[in-house]
């Protein structure tokens, strides 16, 4: 079935957009999970929350064109949320791992959120991700989207981890110098 | 802002990038650089300061066949013989008849009997040359009573070039061994009183063929049986995860454990129970589990209908194996034709 005929089912309130849409990205939507909070149960659970809270949120939106990412955002949000809420899972240190790289990105980083609308913001992030040639982006996006290992990226793009290591930290410093370039305030 | 805002934060990113980033990444092949006058001054520069880095750094090997296949050739060590994890590897001997070369290797497990006849290199080897070559490996014998395995290298330098005073190095990354193989009809499934699977899933298959996908090039979706039941497990390492209809079409499903750490894999027929005629799947489509450790096998069979099963029984032929044993072993000899004398002694030898 066709992501249109789904969000479609979505929009009638026809309770099979769930099953559609689990046979269709179930499988992906869990491995995604399961690559951030590193538990098949956990991941489970995550997978069937974003079937709820893509109930709740279809509609308003309607997103026909991109079904999958819609659902892969709700899905890594959930268990980004999940792993810092539980903090006993082994887990939560690699998220840290993954936030304290990215707090390198950030001019002046603060304790204080909102400073910038995520409009504002969305438009910086690919704005800067433009710039990128295909495979420094997809290199960045696999570490901090997918959240993958450094040895998981290296094996899918036979790189060498330590070329692996240095293309993220230019990229960081690259998209610290867009920020502040592009007006990042506190 | 924090890194822990900005993590979340990247759930903006532009959709289309994120589908880009889900897509496998085509790899390039590697290119040498045959750049002859970076390669030449690399040589200089390489062959005064750092011969002796050459012969204990893997990684500059690495680095340097990159850019000089033939460069970094000239700086291995010969070393005929290696050992790790409990096993030696050897050079028994080579043979050079013009373009041709001939190596045996054995393979031997010096503590224990992880080494028999079954043995098999699983794609783990590679064979270096200072020239353009083509080469390949195969398992050439097993003596028992010393367990050990003997393998056949053969390389063949390009263009008729013959092949004389230069160096080989042949490496192991690990291998399989204690291999079963297991054929024969599957008694504990009956198609006649079997709950067929009515569900169904798109999934990204990591292989298919056969020619019920004749006409598809690529396919980065298709459907398969929901994966869910255990219906019969013929030997360690395989299960029978579902039969179904998909669209109509007959799938039986198989399920393969651990397959990059023990390269299960096998097939599955549908055999008449009234002629014994067998019938051959029509294709078969595989996709990794979960955690990309195993995978299912769908076996898709286009001439039986679903009132037609109970005619059937199934027959399955399984490879399986208790995994791989992992290692570091390579041996760098001249490429000149030498025999190993008793002892491990070699001696030069004339080909006749």
């Amino acid at each position: 079935m066709s992501d249109e005929q789904i969000v479609e089912l979505f929009l009638a309130r026809d309770e099979s957009a769930i099953l559609h849409t689990s046979e269709k990205y179930g499988s992906r939507l869990r491995v995604l999970s399961k690559g951030i909070v590193d538990d098949l149960r956990l991941a489970e659970e995550c997978e069937n929350d974003t079937y709820l809270e893509a109930w709740k949120s279809i509609p308003p939106h309607e997103p026909r064109d991109y079904l999958y990412v819609f659902l892969a955002r709700i899905v890594r949000h959930i268990s980004l949320n999940i792993c810092r809420h539980n903090k006993r899972l082994k887990r939560n240190a690699y998220i840290c791992e993954l936030s304290g790289e990215l707090e390198q990105c950030i001019p002046a980083p603060d304790d204080c959120g909102g400073h910038m609308d995520d409009l504002a913001l969305q438009e910086m992030i690919n704005g800067f991700l433009e710039t990128l040639d295909d495979e420094k982006r997809t290199v960045f996006l696999r570490r901090y989207w997918f959240m993958d290992s450094i040895s998981e990226i290296s094996q899918r793009f036979g790189l060498s981890e330590s070329k692996v290591k240095t293309m993220l930290y230019r990229t960081r410093n690259r998209l610290r110098d867009y920020l502040n370039k592009e007006g990042y305030h506190l | 802002m924090r890194g822990s805002d900005l993590l979340d934060k990247l759930e903006l990113v532009d959709p289309a990038f994120i589908m880009a980033a889900e897509k496998r990444p085509v790899r390039k092949p590697v290119r040498y650089l045959k750049w002859g006058a970076m390669a030449a001054c690399l040589c200089l520069v390489v062959s005064v300061t750092v011969s002796g880095m050459a012969a204990s750094v893997p990684g500059f090997y690495n680095v340097l066949y990159e850019i000089s296949p033939a460069t970094a050739q000239f700086f291995r060590p010969v070393q005929l013989s290696c050992e790790d994890n409990g096993i030696g590897m050897e050079v028994k001997g080579v043979y050079i008849h013009g373009d041709t070369a001939e190596i045996y290797i054995s393979m031997q497990d010096l503590e224990g009997d992880r080494i028999d006849g079954t043995v098999d290199l699983f794609d783990s080897y590679s064979i270096h040359t200072p020239f353009d070559s083509t080469g390949h490996c195969e398992f050439a014998g097993y003596d028992s009573a010393t367990q050990t395995a003997t393998f056949l290298i053969t390389v063949e330098q390009w263009d008729d070039q013959p092949i004389q005073g230069e160096k080989l190095t042949f490496s192991v990354r690990e291998f399989l061994s204690d291999k079963k193989v297991w054929e024969g009809p599957m008694d504990d499934v009956n198609l006649s009183t079997i709950a067929l699977v009515t569900q169904t899933q798109e999934v990204s298959p990591r292989g298919f063929g056969g020619r019920y996908f004749a006409d598809d090039d690529h396919k980065s979706e298709t459907t398969a049986l929901r994966t869910s039941g255990h219906i019969a497990s013929p030997t360690d390492g395989v299960v029978v995860t579902g039969v179904g209809f998909v669209d109509g079409v007959c799938h039986v499903q198989a399920y393969y454990r651990d397959i990059l750490r023990t390269d299960n894999h096998g097939s599955i027929s549908l055999v008449n129970k009234e002629t014994g005629d067998i019938m051959l799947c029509d294709g078969s489509l595989s996709f990794f589990d979960a955690e990309r450790n195993g995978s299912y096998e769908d076996y898709i069979f286009m001439g039986v209908e679903e009132q037609q099963l109970e005619k059937y029984e199934l027959y399955g032929e399984f490879v399986t194996s208790a995994g791989s044993i992992k290692g570091n072993w390579s041996v760098t000899f001249p490429l000149a034709n030498m025999v190993d004398t008793d002892g491990g002694h070699f001696m030069q030898a004339d080909p006749k």
